[in-house]
C-alpha cells in the first residue's frame, strides 16, 4: 500500500469526483482499462470522490459520455504537479535558492565558543587565549578543522594550568573542554614543636615523634617546650646527626581553673513615692515623634516602656511603633540581703561560669569551693581540677 | 441459507486436478479469494467489477456470484483489475444467491 502511495506521488496523482446513476459502471471501465484507483469515497448518493494516476484520467473520458457521467479533477498532486507549480513562482524559487545558499554559507562559519569544564581559571582567559590563536566567532569551520591539533597543543602551552584541553566543532558551536590541573594539597611544615597551652601538672606523655623534654609529674607553665622537633641517630663511627622532624605526641596534663565571684552584703533598692508621669510617642524609622504625656515627675525616676509595632517593616528604617513610657519617682534605699542569699546567688553565678571556663568536651574532676565575706562583699571562688591534652604545636 | 448450486462439470474436474497436485483453488478455478481482518479491513481477490457502492455496502461481482459487503462508513481503500480492499465496520459478508452463468 505504502509503496503503492509513494510510486502515486512520484508519477503524480489526481482526486477526482465524478457524478451519475452509472458511476460504479465508469469505475469498471477503467479497471478494465488498466486503472487502479484508491481512497473511494462516497461523497453523497450518485457522487464519488476517488484518486488515481494522472495519466489514467486520458482512460476515463471516453467512458463519462458512454456512462452518462460527468467528471471533474479536483486536486492535482504529486512531485510532478508540485515541481509545475514551483516553477511557476519564478520569485519563491529564488527566494529558496538564496535562503539555501545562505543557510549552507553562513552555517561553514563558527558562531558560538563554549568553554567548560573551568572552575578556577578564568573563562575570559581562555577566550582571549582562543582569539589570540584564531578561534573567535565568524572564523571559517575549514579553517579550525584543519588546525585543530595546532590549536590544542597551543592552548595547553598558553593555559599551563590546564591538564587537558580538546576542541570539538558541532555545527556552529566550536567546544572547548579543558580539565584543570588539580594541586596538591600543602604539606605539612617538616619542622615543629609540641608546646604547653596552659599551666599544669604532666600525668602521661606519649612521643610519636620527636625529642621529650619533660617527664610525668613535671609541673609545666603556658608556652613550655614540650616536645622538641628533633630526632638525633647515631652513626657507627659515633657522631650523632641531629634531624628536623615534626613533633607529634600527646601530653596530659592535671590543670586547674578558678572562678572568682563578688556578691554585695548591702544592695540599693527603688521605693516609689507616688510620682507618676505616662508618655506616649510614636516612631517611624529613625525619627521619633512624642504625642501626649499624662502627668509630671521630678528627681530619681525609674522607667517602664511598653513598645507595640504597628508595622514591622523590612528593615529598621521602614519600623512604625507605637512607645508608652512610664516613670515613676522614687527614693533609693540601702537593703541588706542576707549572707545566705548571697551565697546562693553566687553559687548559681559559678555554675553558670563553669561552662564558659573549660573547653567543650572536658568535665572537671573536682570542683572545690571556698567563700568569705570581707567589708560587706562576700567573696565565693571555686577551684576547678581536670585532666587533659595540653601539648599544641608552636 | 444461501444455496450456489451443484458447480459444473468442468469446475467439479479442476477442483479434483487442484486437490491431487496441490495447487492454489483459486488460480485452478479462477475463484475469488477473501481475507476478512476483524471487523475492519476485507480484500478481496480475483474480483470482477463493482456492482453498487454505498457507505453501508459494496456489491462486487465474482465467478460464483454477487459478493454483498454490509457494514457501516465502508470505504473502497484501493481497487485494481484483480483486487479490492474494503476498509470500515464490516458487519456481514454474504453470497447473492443468483449464480454467474458460465
Amino acid at each position: 500500500m505504502i509503496s503503492q502511495r509513494i510510486s502515486a506521488f512520484c508519477q503524480g496523482y489526481l482526486v477526482a469526483m465524478v457524478k451519475g446513476a452509472r458511476s460504479e459502471e465508469l469505475l469498471n471501465r477503467g479497471l478494465a482499462e488498466g486503472a487502479v484507483f484508491w481512497d473511494i469515497k462516497r461523497k453523497a448518493p450518485g457522487t464519488i470522490v476517488f484518486k488515481l494516476h494522472a495519466w489514467q484520467f486520458s482512460v476515463l473520458r471516453p467512458h463519462f459520455y458512454r456512462t452518462g457521467t460527468r467528471g471533474k479533477i479536483l486536486r492535482r498532486r504529486g512531485w510532478p504537479f508540485f515541481l509545475r507549480r514551483v516553477w511557476r513562482k519564478k520569485g519563491w524559487l529564488l527566494g529558496m535558492a538564496l535562503f539555501l545558499s545562505l543557510l549552507m554559507s553562513l552555517s561553514s562559519f563558527i558562531w558560538f565558543i563554549e568553554v567548560s569544564g573551568v572552575e578556577e581559571l578564568d573563562q575570559s582567559r581562555v577566550r582571549q587565549e582562543l582569539t589570540t590563536l584564531g578561534l573567535y566567532p565568524g572564523v571559517s569551520r575549514r579553517q579550525i578543522k584543519q588546525k585543530r591539533d595546532w590549536l590544542i597543543r597551543e592552548l595547553r602551552i598558553r593555559l599551563p594550568e590546564a591538564l587537558w584541553v580538546t576542541l570539538r566543532i558541532k555545527g556552529v558551536v566550536s567546544e572547548v573542554v579543558i580539565a584543570e590541573k588539580t594541586a596538591p594539597p600543602p604539606m605539612d611544615e617538616v619542622r615543629g614543636n609540641l608546646v604547653a597551652a596552659k599551666e599544669g601538672l604532666i600525668t602521661s606523655i606519649l612521643v610519636i615523634d620527636g625529642t621529650p623534654l619533660v617527664r610525668e609529674g613535671d609541673t609545666v607553665s603556658q608556652g613550655e617546650l614540650l616536645i622538641l622537633g628533633e630526632t638525633g641517630r647515631t652513626h657507627l663511627d659515633g657522631t650523632v646527626e641531629a634531624r628536623k622532624v615534626k613533633a607529634v605526641g600527646q601530653v596530659r596534663a592535671r590543670v586547674w581553673y578558678e572562678i572568682v565571684i563578688e556578691e554585695p552584703l548591702t544592695v540599693l533598692e527603688p521605693k516609689a513615692t507616688g510620682g507618676y508621669q505616662t508618655a506616649y510617642s510614636f516612631r517611624v524609622g529613625q525619627r521619633l515623634f512624642p504625642l501626649f504625656s499624662r502627668g509630671k515627675v521630678a528627681g530619681a525616676v525609674i522607667q517602664d516602656r511598653v513598645v507595640k509595632t504597628i508595622i514591622p517593616g523590612r528593615n529598621r528604617l521602614s519600623l512604625v511603633e507605637i512607645i508608652k513610657d512610664t516613670f515613676q519617682t522614687v527614693d533609693w534605699i540601702a537593703a541588706a540581703v542576707p549572707p545566705e542569699t548571697a551565697l546562693a546567688r553566687a553559687k548559681k553565678k559559678g555554675e553558670d561560669r563553669i561552662g564558659s571556663a573549660l573547653l567543650s568536651g572536658i568535665q572537671p574532676n573536682t570542683i572545690r569551693e571556698f567563700w568569705e565575706v570581707q567589708s560587706e562583699v562576700l567573696h565565693y571562688r571555686l577551684i576547678l581540677e581536670t585532666e587533659e591534652e595540653i601539648a599544641v604545636p608552636d | 441459507m444461501v444455496k450456489l448450486g451443484k458447480p459444473p462439470k468442468k469446475a467439479r474436474f479442476g477442483a479434483k486436478v487442484a486437490e491431487l497436485f496441490e495447487l492454489p483453488s483459486e488460480v485452478v478455478l479462477d475463484l475469488p479469494r477473501l481475507v476478512l481482518t476483524g471487523t475492519e479491513q476485507l480484500l478481496v481477490e480475483n474480483h470482477r467489477g463493482l456492482l453498487a457502492y454505498s457507505r453501508s455496502e459494496i456489491c462486487l461481482q465474482t465467478s460464483l456470484g454477487v459478493l454483498r459487503v454490509s457494514g457501516e462508513e465502508l470505504d473502497i481503500k484501493l481497487i485494481t483489475q484483480d483486487q479490492v480492499n474494503i476498509d470500515g465496520r464490516i458487519g456481514k459478508v454474504e453470497w447473492d444467491a443468483r449464480r454467474e452463468k458460465e
